[in-house]
Formats: structure tokens, sequence, C-alpha cells
């Protein structure tokens, strides 16, 4: 039985470039296209796969500014708040994370990218003057280097598979 | 350099890439273009790194457990504590940024428990505490990056 954990690691470095792809990962899980077609299909609707598509180095396109932006926010105002900076289309990530008190008041996080300095702290402004005074304390954190990028990596259980 | 085509090929599949016998035919009718030539071209965006891979994106709740961690590491220990972190399978980002909390990382496992054991190891191994941040709520239509204009 191929477990969707199979077919998630068979893809997780990414389809071939070739003009059969899927093909190929059926051949390696030893199942037929068309059930990798349907099992793919199954996982996009339950969720398991947010999305097929190809991962931009964002870094590499000249994306080489981003901020991680952190915001207080009163328990009552993080959801409508986080509504509103989730579409806009300066911020490609938006989450609502638990405080760690006293260390980290922050609940909101918002990730900002640009191909200038400038930029990203133009958006970043915008997004202030969004949230106005129902923010109590925010921060901006910049990324000075990327330490390890992957994509997610499954621990394959079973070595024949590898 | 990118031209009209390369930046349609980055842009427009980030998502709802075709799940047929031949996506890259079907690509390549969409803009016009031959087969092959979209296979070059994928081939040449990945070589020249471009694109990090082509595939699921995965979300990581349903498969197992993930949260974002940030240790606030002294400065004269980055690269070490760096390393420890990165030597881990479960780690698929690790950031370094301008702050008192520096190193900050996603851990990715096949459950809590193994999660947790990560975290704790790292804690240990560094000296430092880690600042466990999962998410709680995601406010984010992932429609994939708007690269240009």
């Amino acid at each position: 039985m191929t477990t969707d954990r199979d077919i998630i690691t068979a893809m997780q470095e990414g389809l071939p470039v070739c003009p059969e792809p899927y093909a190929a990962i059926a051949e390696q899980l030893n199942i037929d296209e068309q059930e990798l077609h349907t099992r793919i299909e199954q996982m996009l609707e339950s969720g398991t796969i947010r999305r097929v598509g190809l991962v931009p180095n964002h870094y590499r396109i000249g994306y080489r500014y981003n901020a991680m932006t952190v915001w207080a926010l009163d328990d009552q105002k993080v959801d409508t708040i986080g509504e509103l900076l989730g579409k806009q289309p300066s911020v490609s990530h938006c989450y609502k994370r638990p405080t760690q008190l006293p260390s980290w008041p922050f609940n909101l996080f918002a990730m900002v990218h640009g191909r200038s300095l400038n930029e990203v702290n133009e958006k970043i402004e915008a997004l202030r003057l969004l949230i106005g005074d129902n923010c109590r304390q925010s921060e901006v954190l910049f990324s000075e280097k990327i330490l390890k990028k992957t994509g997610l990596r499954l621990k394959n259980r079973n070595p024949k598979n590898a | 350099m990118l031209d009209d085509i390369d930046q349609q090929l980055l842009q427009s599949y980030q998502r709802d890439f075709p799940l047929t016998e031949n996506p890259f035919q079907e690509i390549g009718a969409a803009l016009g273009i031959e087969e092959e030539e979209v296979i070059h071209r994928y081939q040449r965006l990945q070589e020249e790194g471009f694109i990090s891979r082509i595939g699921p994106l995965v979300n990581h709740a349903k498969v197992g457990a993930s949260t974002l961690v940030a240790i606030a590491a002294p400065p004269d220990t980055i690269e070490t504590n760096a390393e420890i972190i990165n030597s881990y399978v479960e780690i698929n980002h690790n950031y370094l940024r301008e702050h008192h909390y520096n190193l900050w990382f996603v851990v990715t496992a096949k459950d809590e428990a193994r999660m947790h054991t990560v975290i704790s190891e790292i804690e240990s191994r560094t000296g430092c505490n880690a600042l466990v941040l999962p998410m709680v709520k995601s406010f984010y239509i992932d429609l994939g990056f708007k690269l240009w204009q």
C-alpha cells in the first residue's frame, strides 16, 4: 500500500523536468500514473497539499530584502487586523502566533519582501498606517542571512524506497 | 537575464501546475511555445537557481507537527549554534535576523513528540532557551508570490 507519505516523499525533491514527470514518479512508487494523479488530487482536496507548482527562489529573482514584522495586538483585535494585513499584496505570509510573556509580546507576524531596503521600509510604513493605534508595540526583524532553506523533508521510514 | 517568457513561466505556475501526462506540453500550448522549449527553459531556470523545485507544497500541520522557533544566540556562538540547528533533518528553514532573538528556524517533525525532542535537544546543545511560536491561525490565502507587477 502506497501511503500519502510515500507519495510526498517521492515528490519532495521536485518533479523531474522531462516530458512525463509524473510517470517517472509513479514508476518509482510502483503505481499507475493515473493513480498518482488521483492521489495528488485527493491530497489537494483534503488540504494535505496546499498547491502543486514551482517554488521560486525569491532571493535569486531579486527579492534580496525580507523583513518579518511582528505586532502586539489585543486579543479581540488580532483577527481583524490579521485579515486586513493578509489581504495586502505586500504581505507574503500573515500568521497569528502565541505570545511568550514577558520576553515575547507579539502575536501577529507578517512577512514583507522587496528588491530594495527602501521598498521594504515603504511597505512596512503602509502597514503601520493601516494598523494605526491598534498596536501597542511592534518590531521589524530583517533577515541578515539564509542559513538553511530546503523544502519539507520527510524522513524515509522505508529504506528500500530511498 | 529573464525575458517575458521566463517571467511568465516563473509567475504563472506557482500553483495549478498541470496535473496531466505532459504538463510541459500544456504549459507550452498556453504560452504559444513548443514543449521542448518549455522544458529547456525550466531546466535552465532550475540550473541557474531561479527555481528551487517544482512539486507539491505540503501543509506541514497535516502530515506531522511544525512550529517556528527562535533563540537568542550570543554573537560569538551564532555560527556554531547554526550548525547544530542545521544538522537536524527536521529543520527546513533557518534565518539569521537582526534582533536579540537572532536565529529563527522552522521545525517540522513526524509528530509532536519528535518535534519537542528536537527543540529540547537544540536547547541543551546550544544552551539557549527556545521561543516556541507555532502557528495559531493563517490569514494569508496562498496564491503564489507576485514576482512582477
